[in-house]
């Protein structure tokens, strides 16, 4: 049970398959991630590609296979927890809180973001103007840069992504690849899916789950 | 180094949302008003006949009212998706939930408080059966909320589960019905009332170490 005392973090699955309604969804997949490395998670409509992301964040159990944290199991690890942060398909904010509000106390962050952490989160996500806004009043594109806003004060290593260009304008892309940029140059690590094609990263994996037979 | 800024931050959301949302507090307070202020006028005006009435009539108004407010204490939070985020949190997901439905049953429970000790009024009854009354509701009131928070929590993203979540929690309410308007209704004919209300602060102090967990454990569960 001893843990691993290096520095170096890796993210490893071996052979991990995800199951809806007992049915497993894709062969299974084994990879591993780097400190500084992408991983690109592609697949049709279905495949479980969110499930698989869900596994990762520890939140549904894998049907088989492991998925460990530098050596460790993730389930049960809560030192893994506090390295993660996972952002959902659908943003996942208050509606009936303001931007700010949504921010100030975010149940995903651990520590206190200051007030200037905040100020210039929103700066530079162009939500300023709409600070004091009720979330619900909010465009959906808006709504997931406000979701994203949550990445610029967590100081997690490993980003787990479900479409996070979905919804975004053009610039909202731009926006969302330099900060992954930046997270990567910092020895971060990011999980994605995505149905759009980027090439802004130099060094990224692709992993393309393969759907099981129907033979079973 | 760990932070309780996620504790307080719930706290906080908890509060702003009831801020913005009073009808989620306020529709149960009025319930459970309407419920007791009728029973005097259709049954008697003998106060005699009210005094043996009104304890009972109190506490099953006040378990109606309680579970009607947390029928739905994680549905937005599920729906919304902040639940995962609090699930993902560091903090163990049973402290957060802990400070979720206590502030929760403080913004309901004040309020009720300070009504029952106008409403007993009505049932003429003596002040130190009110008081009883009220030590009782305290002391049972939180078993009611918790119960109600793992009925909640289990439900989680079923359809039409209002009739399932009564059937789940109604017999787990029951004693605390029993004994908290036991007590109350003892106290009205000046008796003691010593192991009823210790009874409830047991089975209170069981409650509270124990359900977190559970409503913690449900709600990983219905985010499967």
């Amino acid at each position: 049970m001893a843990l691993s005392m290096t520095d170096n973090k890796e993210l490893t699955l071996a052979a991990v398959t995800c199951s809806r309604n007992n049915l497993e969804l894709f062969q299974p997949v084994s990879f591993s991630l780097c400190e500084g490395e992408i991983i690109h998670i592609q697949g049709p409509n279905g495949i479980g590609k969110t499930t698989l992301l869900r596994s990762i964040a520890t939140l549904v159990p894998p049907a088989r296979g492991e998925i460990t944290w530098s050596g460790d199991p993730i389930h049960d690890c809560e030192y893994y927890k506090s390295q993660l942060m996972f952002l959902p398909h659908q943003s996942s904010v208050k509606t009936s809180l303001t931007v700010y509000e949504n921010l100030k106390w975010s149940p995903s962050l651990a520590v206190w973001p200051t007030e200037e952490q905040i100020e210039s989160v929103l700066q530079h996500l162009a939500l300023m103007t709409l600070k004091n806004r009720v979330v619900a009043t909010l465009s959906s594109g808006q709504k997931q840069r406000l979701s994203l806003a949550q990445l610029y004060l967590t100081r997690t290593k490993l980003w787990i992504m479900d479409e996070p260009f979905n919804a975004l304008d053009t610039k909202g892309v731009e926006l969302v690849e330099g900060l992954m940029q930046q997270h990567l140059a910092g020895a971060g690590m990011i999980v994605f899916t995505s149905h759009q094609v980027t090439n802004k990263f130099s060094a990224m994996k692709f992993l393309s789950l393969v759907p099981r037979s129907e033979v079973m | 180094m760990k932070s309780i800024f996620p504790l307080i931050a719930v706290f906080k959301r908890e509060l702003l949302l009831s801020y913005r949302h009073p009808m989620t507090l306020v529709n149960p307070l009025i319930f459970f008003i309407l419920i007791t202020l009728l029973f005097p006028f259709a049954i008697t005006s003998d106060p005699k006949k009210l005094v043996l009435i009104g304890p009972g009539v109190i506490w099953i108004a006040a378990l109606l009212a309680t579970m009607l407010a947390s029928e739905d204490l994680f549905g937005t939070d599920y729906a919304e998706g902040t639940l995962e985020q609090m699930a993902l949190n560091q903090m163990p997901l049973s402290w957060l939930v802990f400070a979720k439905v206590f502030i929760n049953w403080a913004l309901l429970i004040i309020p009720l408080l300070i009504t029952t000790l106008v409403i007993s009024q009505f049932f003429y009854m003596p002040l130190q059966g009110v008081k009883i009354l009220i030590l009782s509701l305290l002391l049972g009131s939180p078993l009611l909320t918790f119960i109600g928070a793992i009925g909640c929590a289990l439900t989680l993203g079923l359809a039409n589960r209002g009739i399932l979540l009564v059937l789940l929690i109604l017999p787990l309410y029951l004693p605390i019905l029993i004994f908290g308007a036991g007590a109350a209704n003892d106290a009205m004919l000046g008796l003691p009332t010593v192991s009823q209300l210790a009874f409830l602060g047991a089975l209170l102090a069981l409650t509270l170490t124990f359900a977190p967990v559970a409503i913690a454990a449900a709600i990983k569960v219905s985010l499967e």
